[in-house]
């Protein structure tokens, strides 16, 4: 039996600074169903955008530049932004060593390889509506927890003794 | 050392709008999407042969800079890929790797004039309907940037 998805209400944001690849993520995207999709070209179209309004999901090419990275890692320590936490998908075509790290620590929640096929896109988005893992800021890192098998603290009858972390975990509910 | 661990459990709003009644099945979403897709072939198939030409014209002018010729190849693996032109894109890809070393400064615009040649013959309808030819053209670019990557992006010889 065929699985049925809805896509109508979700709010995208894409950013792809080539036109034409732009225009294609869109029509890929609008394929899938869903309708309401601002379609950037620029890192700072894409940070206005952010600015205006509430969105549901973010796509993004970081470029060759990789500014869009930067723009991420500014997103995500937005304090009381109501697009702070919201799930991001970054595609990117070649890739360089330097460029996976940068994209890994951006605080994206998953990155696909260009080029882009319905298929794989349509999977990382329902994947990332699956995701359940918190949020984590430890350093300069503020995305994802990364720790994709334990997604909860052990259970246990204390610290280590040679642990220093602190722990602050802050429920908030999206904006 | 320490570090302080701040931990946001967040509401995925995307799984609250993905969870609505209706829609389609996966299977009329893919196909409606490859449909979409469909509907810029034309013009993006314009824009790819504007990419090479570009790519062309720089090198002719002797003066190529690395980043615009890596931004165009990155572009040209995306888009070419995205309508299933596996070799050109794979062409942009070798081009990439070989701008991507190019960053010490070292540049010799004969590679790029090889994969511009290359490019172009792809785009032509006796070599894109000839897969023996096109997998041809793919395996002399790969070894003609794996020859200019392991000669530290100089000439080689």
């Amino acid at each position: 039996m065929s699985r049925w998805i809805n896509l109508e209400r979700v709010a995208l944001l894409t950013l792809d600074e080539s036109v034409h690849g732009c225009k294609i993520l869109t029509q890929i995207c609008r394929g899938f169903g869903i309708r309401t999709i601002r379609a950037c070209t620029s890192v700072e179209e894409a940070r206005n955008a952010l600015t205006t309004a509430p969105f549901d999901l973010m796509i993004a090419d970081p470029g060759a530049s990789g500014d869009g990275v930067e723009l991420i890692r500014w997103l995500r320590r937005q304090e009381q932004h109501p697009n702070r936490f919201i799930p991001i998908i970054l595609v990117s075509g070649h890739s360089t060593p330097s460029s996976v790290r940068r994209a890994r620590d951006s605080g994206a929640n998953f990155f696909v390889a260009k080029p882009l096929t319905p298929a794989t896109l349509l999977d990382r988005i329902l994947w990332v509506s699956r995701d359940r893992r918190p949020y984590v800021e430890v350093g300069k890192y503020l995305g994802p927890d990364r720790r994709f098998k334990v997604e909860e603290p052990p259970t246990g009858l204390g610290r280590r003794n040679n642990d220093s972390t602190i722990d602050q975990e802050d429920t908030e509910s999206a904006a | 050392m320490s570090h302080i661990v701040r931990t946001h459990r967040i509401e995925n709003k995307l799984a609250k709008a993905v969870s609505t009644v209706g829609g389609m099945t996966v299977e009329d979403a893919l196909a409606k999407a490859a449909q979409a897709v469909e509907e810029v072939r034309d013009e993006c198939m314009d824009a790819l042969d504007v990419k090479i030409a570009e790519i062309d014209a720089v090198t002719k002018s002797g003066k190529a800079d690395p980043a615009r010729v890596y931004a165009l190849a990155n572009e040209i693996l995306n888009e070419a890929g995205a309508f299933g032109l596996s070799e050109l894109s794979e062409a942009g890809r070798s081009l990439c790797e070989l701008t991507s070393n190019w960053r010490d400064g070292a540049s010799d615009m004969e590679p790029i004039r090889v994969h511009v040649v290359a490019m172009k013959s792809l785009r032509r309808s006796d070599v894109a309907g000839d897969s023996a030819l096109r997998s041809a053209v793919i395996e002399g670019l790969r070894a003609l940037t794996a020859k200019f990557a392991a000669s530290g992006g100089r000439s080689a010889g």
